[in-house]
């Protein structure tokens, strides 16, 4: 998981930090339960204050794509299925839209897209 | 949560100089950047924290302890890394440990040996010959092998050069992971504190001038450029100080959201740095 | 508190050099002063290492670093004391050591073996001149004393002739009668246990002294 700050950005710190990792969560590279780095561990990585990591994660657990447990750690939470599903969703369109439009500039037919996602959809 | 560090109402007068009601608290798990100009009062602070001077009046607890009636257990926690070399030059690296070893009723030989190789200290070396770098690492690993919980440093890296500095807040950095350890910085050099310090005290003429959370400082302060027919005597109060030049003004604003809310598009606001904050505090305003 | 008395040698591990050519020096030379040489000689001895030992903590502001450490003030002053009386024992096993080795050479010089009267008298010495310079040393450190320092170490010489005077003039009366009736009958063994009870009195008084005037500086 990559997490690339900037000093000299307006945003804060930790909010740069918050973002990126709800990006993360939601691109699916950080799982459902999957165990966050400790804020200490993160402050140190970073080379930044451990109240700005513990702003982040605590900005992560009100909106609820975190769980903090004392003495555990922090995971990502389960109740971002629906909200998962539904950035995956996009995230789906998307790529079709590229493959629909990619295929349009070689002159695929929309039979022959659609013989390749079969094909595609049942070796994969 | 008991503070590990907390100074209350402290108070010591000099000839012409004096400390007046210090107030400082830290929580374990923390580093403080304790930061000002020379002559501010720091090493005065921070020698009354160790009891080398007596003070006046006020109250200094460390670990919930006074640091004078429980003296000894207070410093047998205390890991001190100061601005010179206070030990025996003519004695070797290891003649000088078996002179503090004994002392601390927690010392860590196999910590000690470790913290000598990597930072490449011989042991048979005298201390005289060993270059100021090498003195503050042989400070540092002293102050590392005998389970210390607060670590005050004093100017710690004054004098040394950009790579020793930033393989000192590596440490700092590796020390704080425990969160039952704090650490009490004070520098000039604010910008070794810009990265990692979690809290800032800034002391300016024997008082503090603020003490709060670093990222509040840097998210909240802010350095408004524009030109100087925006200015009257209202809005100038709401600036720390104003540097007025030929072609405009640049100022420290305590809000940058409610500068820009003030100033829309007319001025450039830009983060500030420690050192731009410490400035503006000590020296107010300027006519260049 | 083994380890401060240990740095005291360490730290001057050089003089020690000069400090045993001296006793080395003074079982060939001074032989006018007969069995006086050994007193002279331990004084001189320890009080060069003593003034260096001192001169040293003042150098490296070692005061600074001791203070920072979980020691107790009484530690660091009574380390001092004992650190002096430690350079007395060296001092008198070189002196025995190298009266030995030479008398054994058969130089054709006159050996003065330690007599009681010269060793209680080497410790009656030692142990005013430090009683009365380290108070002082802890009160203002080494650089403030070396006048001091001066004072002392020749002030010694004439004062102890000038105690001898005061004596002479004291032959007839009452007190010193009763002092010598009282000794008088005592075997060497006892006067010397009394005297050194005077001096560890003394030496105890001017700890405390000292420790009061350390307890009280700023660093």
């Amino acid at each position: 998981m990559n997490i690339i700050i900037s000093n000299s950005s307006d945003k804060p710190i930790y909010d740069q930090i918050a973002e990126q990792i709800k990006t993360h969560i939601i691109n699916g590279d950080l799982k459902e339960a999957e165990m966050l780095p400790s804020i200490r561990n993160l402050a140190k990585e970073l080379q930044i204050s451990v109240i700005t990591t513990k702003r982040a994660y605590e900005e992560l657990e009100r909106e609820g794509y975190i769980v903090s447990v004392p003495g555990k750690g922090s995971f990502v939470s389960a109740k971002n299925k629906e909200l998962l599903k539904e950035a995956r969703i996009r995230i789906v369109e998307e790529k079709l839209l590229e493959a629909v439009s990619t295929a349009k500039t070689v002159d695929i037919s929309l039979d022959e897209l659609q013989k390749m996602i079969e094909i595609l959809y049942e070796e994969g | 949560m008991t503070p590990v560090l907390e100074i209350k109402g402290l108070r010591k007068e000099f000839k012409g100089f004096g400390l007046k009601n210090i107030n400082i608290s830290l929580n374990s798990g923390y580093i403080m950047g304790f930061i000002g100009p020379n002559g501010a009062g720091k090493s005065t602070t921070i020698k009354l924290i160790m009891n080398l001077l007596k003070k006046d009046e006020g109250e200094i607890r460390i670990f919930g302890m006074d640091n004078i009636k429980d003296e000894q257990e207070v410093k047998n926690r205390i890991g001190f890394v100061l601005d010179e070399n206070y030990f025996y030059e003519e004695l070797t690296v290891e003649e000088m440990k078996w002179v503090l070893a004994p002392v601390y009723k927690a010392w860590d030989e196999k910590t000690f040996k470790k913290y000598l190789k990597d930072f490449q200290l011989p042991p048979k070396k005298k201390i005289k010959e060993l270059s100021k770098g090498m003195k503050m690492k042989f400070s540092l690993a002293i102050a590392l092998s005998h389970n210390a919980d607060l670590f005050i440093m004093d100017e710690p890296t004054s004098g040394l050069d950009p790579l020793v500095r930033s393989e000192l807040l590596d440490i700092l950095s590796e020390v704080i992971q425990d969160e039952n350890k704090a650490v009490f910085f004070s520098t000039h050099i604010t910008s070794d504190l810009d990265k990692i310090a979690d809290y800032i005290t800034m002391i300016n003429q024997g008082e503090i001038i603020l003490s709060m959370p670093k990222d509040d400082i840097l998210n909240n302060y802010g350095l408004v450029k524009g030109g100087k027919e925006l200015l009257d005597r209202d809005i100038r109060k709401s600036f720390v100080a104003i540097k007025e030049n030929q072609f405009g003004f640049e100022g420290l604003a305590k809000d940058r959201k409610q500068a820009k809310k003030m100033f829309g598009d007319k001025v450039v606001i830009e983060k500030p740095t420690l050192e731009d904050v410490m400035l503006y505090y000590v020296r107010g305003n300027q006519n260049v | 508190m083994y380890n401060l008395v240990i740095k005291d040698i360490l730290v001057i591990k050089k003089q020690f050099v000069f400090a045993f050519a001296y006793i080395l020096l003074i079982i060939f030379a001074f032989q006018n002063m007969g069995e006086a040489k050994f007193a002279a000689g331990i004084v001189a001895f320890t009080y060069m290492l003593v003034m260096t030992s001192c001169a040293y903590e003042d150098k490296n502001k070692a005061d600074v670093m001791l203070n920072c450490l979980p020691l107790k003030k009484s530690t660091v002053v009574l380390a001092k004391y004992i650190s002096v009386f430690l350079y007395f024992v060296l001092g008198t096993a070189a002196y025995l050591i190298f009266q030995y080795i030479i008398g054994s050479m058969g130089f054709s010089i006159e050996i003065y073996p330690l007599t009681l009267q010269s060793f209680v008298g080497g410790l009656v010495a030692v142990s005013l001149l430090s009683g009365i310079y380290l108070p002082v040393f802890f009160k203002v450190g080494y650089m403030k004393t070396k006048i001091l320092n001066f004072i002392l170490f020749f002030g010694f010489f004439f004062g102890i002739s000038f105690l001898i005077d005061i004596l002479k003039d004291y032959q007839g009366s009452a007190l010193l009668k009763n002092i010598t009736e009282f000794l008088q009958n005592k075997s060497d063994a006892v006067i010397a246990a009394v005297i050194l009870a005077l001096v560890f009195i003394f030496l105890s008084i001017s700890y405390y002294i000292s420790l009061k005037f350390y307890k009280n500086r700023e660093f």
